[in-house]
């Protein structure tokens, strides 16, 4: 039963495996609606797959593709919670948020968020006193105790694991 | 310009440069020992300066989204027990999904992006040039075989030096456009179709999914790409859609909501209107792209039109009450 039919298409996976893709998301969701969403998207980027291969083992890529998607769906969740909340905290009067507004900052702040979880804590902690506090070197060698070399090593670090991330290793296939 | 991908070691030592100029502190022995450094390789430069161009994403944030990393940061740290091992597991699983993923990716960290109201000109070490219309990101792919734009979101326009053996290539997720001449201009329309004007000579559409549907556009004409095809060719002159690059737009009788969207995608904030309460409204005229608030002024005087702007920047077009 498991789609081991090598010429299988999408059409077909999702005939077979549909409705337990949903049930499979449900239980991690627990929210129809969003399993319903996810379960969606998981089919789209199984069509928008760039290799036309067959689908060898359905089951096995439609979790790859949903947990990802899972993963990418809470952190998406968090960052628009934590921009709302930070929004709603320091606004000033004259400065309304728009749908269009939570939507741009929120893609924007995912992908630095995304970028940073890649970084190991004290890596990111150093970098973070630098680019969002706006210490120098010497300060965050106090807020941290470590060496002024120490804190030039990890945002030496910092910006290497910027570069792999924005400039990944695979082919750049459209 | 890059060539190749730099060596993990270049990488390293792009980074130990980087985190030297991160300080406060730098002397000009430092600078020159860095201008020796990139002086001994063709990578190096390249590689410091996309380097710095990402983490300086980080510096346009404001108060609001600083705040918003700081709490998902906290925030993660917390979790992070929990949800590592899920994490781990999915990168392990994800190998099959790399290409998709390092699209995902580029998309948000490209080589160049352009703002809302920003056009940009580029000089190309091979002598042609680009221009990139306003909220614009395109990755530059070139090396020494082959050159190859990668346009993510917004419009393009080459002017493309001669070169026979290494074509000029504008790809997008629908499919290329390679120069067989001179000049040409590629938008993507965010409706999954990628739009190709031909200004000078001739240009050959190939569609990403059906590479055997190929289509020579020549001069004055203009189609789409979709992954599967090449939309019916339309005749435009050439003089006037190549006009955006100097920063206006010229119309002849059009419907005033096909203005008003163009001149959107120049504004931060949305310019909004009732399509057809304005769709009678007929416009002539040439109008400033890189001033689109210019623009707008002058259209509703015309149009007798009334003009509203809310505190956030957006704009509302109205008719004017009789």
């Amino acid at each position: 039963m498991r789609g081991s039919v090598a010429t299988m298409d999408v059409g077909d996976v999702f005939a077979e495996h549909g409705a337990w893709l949903r049930r499979w998301l449900h239980g991690r969701t627990r929210c129809p609606h969003r399993a319903a969403d996810l379960a969606q998207d998981t089919f789209c980027r199984l069509i928008e797959r760039p290799d036309a291969l067959p689908i060898r083992d359905a089951r096995n890529l439609l979790t790859v593709i949903a947990r990802r998607l899972l993963i990418d769906d809470i952190r998406r969740r968090d960052v628009e919670r934590a921009f709302l909340a930070a929004h709603a905290e320091l606004h000033e009067p004259a400065d309304p948020l728009t749908p269009e507004r939570i939507a741009q900052a929120v893609q924007l702040l995912e992908g630095l968020a995304l970028l940073l979880s890649g970084m190991p804590a004290i890596v990111r902690e150093a970098f973070l006193l630098r680019r969002i506090e706006g210490l120098a070197h010497a300060d965050i060698a106090d807020r941290l105790g470590i060496s002024d070399r120490s804190v030039k090593r990890h945002i030496a670090r910092a910006y290497a694991l910027c570069y792999a991330h924005a400039y990944p290793d695979e082919e750049r296939a459209v | 310009m890059l060539i190749d991908r730099p060596s993990p070691l270049i990488v390293a030592r792009a980074a130990e440069w980087a985190a030297l100029f991160d300080d406060v502190t730098v002397t000009d022995a430092d600078k020159a020992a860095f201008e020796r450094w990139c002086a001994e390789h063709p990578q190096h430069r390249p590689t410091f300066e996309r380097m710095a161009g990402v983490v300086a994403r980080f510096d346009g944030l404001d108060l609001i989204e600083r705040r918003t990393i700081a709490a998902v940061d906290s925030g993660r740290r917390l979790r992070r027990r929990v949800a590592g091992g899920m994490a781990c597991l999915a990168l392990l699983l994800a190998g099959g999904l790399a290409a998709r993923q390092s699209y995902a990716v580029r998309v948000l960290w490209p080589d160049q992006r352009t703002g809302a109201g920003e056009q940009r000109q580029l000089a190309l070490a091979d002598g042609s040039r680009l221009t990139a219309d306003t909220r614009t990101r395109f990755d530059d792919l070139r090396n020494g075989d082959t050159r190859e734009i990668l346009l993510f979101e917004g419009q393009l326009m080459a002017e493309v030096s001669r070169d026979p053996a290494r074509p000029f290539v504008i790809r997008t997720r629908e499919g290329t456009a390679t120069a067989l001449g001179t000049a040409y201009s590629v938008r993507r329309d965010g409706a999954g179709r990628s739009v190709v004007t031909v200004i000078e000579s001739r240009v050959r559409l190939c569609p990403a999914k059906a590479a055997d549907h190929c289509r020579t556009l020549f001069a004055g004409q203009r189609a789409a790409i979709t992954p599967d095809a090449i939309g019916p060719v339309e005749t435009v002159d050439p003089e006037i859609a190549a006009l955006w690059t100097t920063g206006w737009i010229e119309v002849h009788d059009r419907p005033l909501p096909d203005l008003l969207g163009e001149l959107a995608r120049y504004r931060p904030a949305p310019i909004r209107f009732d399509a057809s309460e304005l769709a009678a409204v007929r416009v002539t005229g040439s109008y400033p792209l890189t001033d689109p608030d210019a623009a707008l002024r002058s259209i509703a005087a015309a149009g007798a039109l009334r003009i509203e702007q809310a505190s956030d920047g957006a704009i509302t077009l109205r008719r004017a009450a009789r």
